[in-house]
């Protein structure tokens, strides 16, 4: 899967979680969960649990302690699958 | 250094995912777990040990200038006394450790951590947005320090963190902002003797 592909696919899962709408619609590599967002950090768990969900894969705890933009998550993702294969 | 943080439980109700194992192993320790599940009301002891942790992180990423990262399962929570209103213990991460205190009722939880007991922190919750609460911070700052001029500001550095500034200078103040729902909250460190960095 490729990083476009990624992107688009994590889009509505994370969109449950944000409060800054206006923000969402730039939507992109660069954007930061919480900074941008505003996604709530007791949330940004849940974004983890749906995204093991909906790859399939597993992140781990150094994995996750990375997760704070979307070009993080991306990237982890793209690993993750790329191992599982 | 100090930090502060604020759950409104009616929202963090809502989540549901708590009751699954996997959320928990992604936040807390065996022992929290533990804590947890033993509890009468294990919902209100997720939220209780999150708020610590948010709280000991807030203190722990200023006092270090660190990077931000989502590690809370690092931050490792001890309860020692509990009441129906309120919750003292510590968090440890590495090698440093934070004081806590809780306060909660029904409607939310109001966590307080700083670096050292030395620190007597200053603090309210209230229910109502950021900026409201933000400028209660500034009042009550400036009526704690008879503070007049220069002009008290708020500015956030690139990671994020807010900073105290008397017109062009940055204050060396111990401070933390939380929000969360309807609720919002400050803390800060009563030092009698600031100066002007």
């Amino acid at each position: 899967m490729n990083k476009e592909a990624i992107l688009n696919k994590l889009k509505p899962i994370v969109a449950p979680y944000v409060q800054n709408k206006e923000a969402f619609e730039a939507y992109n590599m660069q954007t930061d969960f919480m900074n941008d967002l505003e996604i709530n950090s007791a949330n940004l768990v849940d974004i983890v649990l749906d995204v093991e969900d909906a790859f399939d894969i597993e992140i781990d705890n150094d994995s996750m302690e990375r997760m704070l933009t979307v070009e993080a998550a991306v990237e982890i993702i793209q690993v993750k699958l790329r191992n599982k294969e | 250094m100090i930090g502060n943080d604020v759950i409104d439980l009616a929202l963090a109700f809502e989540n549901k995912n708590w009751k699954s194992e996997r959320f928990r192993s992604k936040l807390f320790s065996e022992t929290e777990k533990h804590l947890i599940l033993q509890n009468k009301k294990p919902q209100f002891m997720v939220w209780l040990l999150w708020s610590m942790k948010e709280a000991a992180y807030k203190a722990h990423q200023r006092r270090f200038n660190l990077k931000r990262r989502y590690n809370p399962r690092d931050f490792k929570c001890f309860l020692e006394k509990t009441s129906s209103f309120e919750a003292i213990g510590s968090v440890r991460i590495g090698e440093a450790g934070y004081i806590t205190q809780s306060f909660f009722d029904l409607k939310k939880i109001h966590s307080l951590a700083s670096a050292s007991n030395m620190l007597k922190p200053e603090f309210r919750l209230f229910e109502a947005s950021s900026e409201i609460m933000k400028s209660g911070f500034l009042s009550h700052f400036s009526k704690t320090k008879n503070w007049t001029n220069p002009k008290l500001q708020l500015q956030k550095n690139t990671e994020g963190i807010p900073y105290l500034y008397a017109g062009s200078e940055a204050l060396q103040v111990p401070f933390s902002f939380s929000h969360h729902g309807k609720f919002s909250g400050y803390a800060f460190a009563h030092q009698p003797n600031l100066k002007l960095s």
